[in-house]
């Protein structure tokens, strides 16, 4: 660095530590420095969050269910609510809605507009139910049919729609229904 | 002779990695709204209308209830009561009162058959199916035609 002339001494100088004594944090600048040589081996505790880590993985995997069929629920579909209602089982589901009829997202029939031209007749699902009807007579020989369907319906679908569903469920074997039902908001424990 | 360390320590990092992945996945893709059902079967109550009773048995009462889209209605065989809709809405306080009678007078039962008018929303159906089922008459079943 150039000196001025006819100076001795030097007008910029390199700036020092200037935080005043006072309000110094001794400690801690030399921490930063390296001044201290103590050791800091920290540990954190893990044992109590693997633990419940380990809680919550056996529990959501015991409630988790690869097939989500039975949880879907058509968004233009609203359910009716019910108060004694029972949790539903894992069977298979019927949607009907007032344009169609669906088996496990798979359409089977249509809703005709007008009521006086319902057929009772719907002869894809007849198909799909004795298609399952055999699969499930031939895994399990010698035990009766359970014919355990759920049956979902949006709350202001015509009763005809989802009367000539069930007759053809029944007229297949399939006497196990059960209609899905949303709970009342302010839904109590059920009477036992 | 010098002591040996024994003490060890396990790696957690990849496990609590596998861990933390596995909960949000889990928490993803859970269904938490439980959804319910209300259940009928059929094949018992089928079984039980169109077989007749035995000689020695007397003949069961059968109590049915129908719903129109203007009143509902409860018989107990040829005895008839009739409940006209209370502002659009079904009158479940009639309703629930001839159910206690009935289960009053048959505590045994517990079949009731339910018969609806083909207008009438499937919302009227599950609501009267369930007021039967909380009024102890969990074997409701369906006529279908």
């Amino acid at each position: 660095m150039s000196k001025t002339k006819g100076s001795a001494h030097r007008l910029v100088k390199t700036p020092g530590y200037h935080i005043r004594s006072r309000y110094d944090l001794h400690g801690l600048r030399e921490r930063k420095a390296g001044g201290s040589h103590r050791e800091y081996d920290i540990e954190l505790p893990l044992t109590s969050m693997i633990d419940m880590f380990s809680i919550l993985v056996i529990f959501l995997l015991i409630n988790f269910s690869s097939t989500g069929d039975v949880f879907f629920v058509d968004k233009d579909m609203k359910l009716p609510l019910a108060r004694h209602a029972h949790p539903m089982g894992n069977n298979p589901l019927l949607s009907i809605t007032r344009d169609t009829v669906i088996f496990d997202a798979q359409p089977v029939a249509d809703n005709p507009l007008h009521l006086e031209e319902v057929d009772q007749n719907m002869p894809k699902l007849r198909a799909i139910l004795q298609r399952i009807k055999r699969t499930e007579q031939q895994v399990r020989p010698g035990q009766p049919f359970k014919g355990e369907i759920n049956v979902q319906a949006d709350e202001g679908t015509p009763v005809v729609y989802v009367k000539r569903a069930l007759a053809t469920l029944i007229s297949e074997g399939w006497t196990g229904i059960h209609f899905a039902t949303a709970p009342p908001k302010d839904a109590a424990e059920p009477e036992k | 002779m010098a002591k040996k360390k024994v003490n060890q320590e396990l790696n957690l990092t990849s496990y609590i990695d596998l861990m933390s992945t596995l909960i949000i996945f889990l928490l993803m893709t859970a269904a938490w709204n439980q959804m319910e059902a209300l259940s009928t079967n059929t094949a018992n109550v089928t079984a039980s209308d169109s077989s007749e009773p035995p000689p020695n048995e007397t003949k069961k009462v059968s109590l049915t209830v129908t719903v129109f889209p203007d009143r509902i209605e409860l018989s107990e065989d040829q005895k008839l009561r009739s409940f006209p809709n209370v502002g659009g809405q079904i009158d479940t306080s009639q309703i629930i009162s001839v159910l206690m009678d009935w289960k009053t007078r048959f505590p045994d039962r517990t079949d009731i058959t339910l018969n609806t008018d083909n207008q009438i929303p499937y919302k009227s159906m599950i609501e009267v199916f369930d007021i039967l089922v909380g009024n102890k008459f969990p074997d409701v079943g369906l006529n279908t035609l």
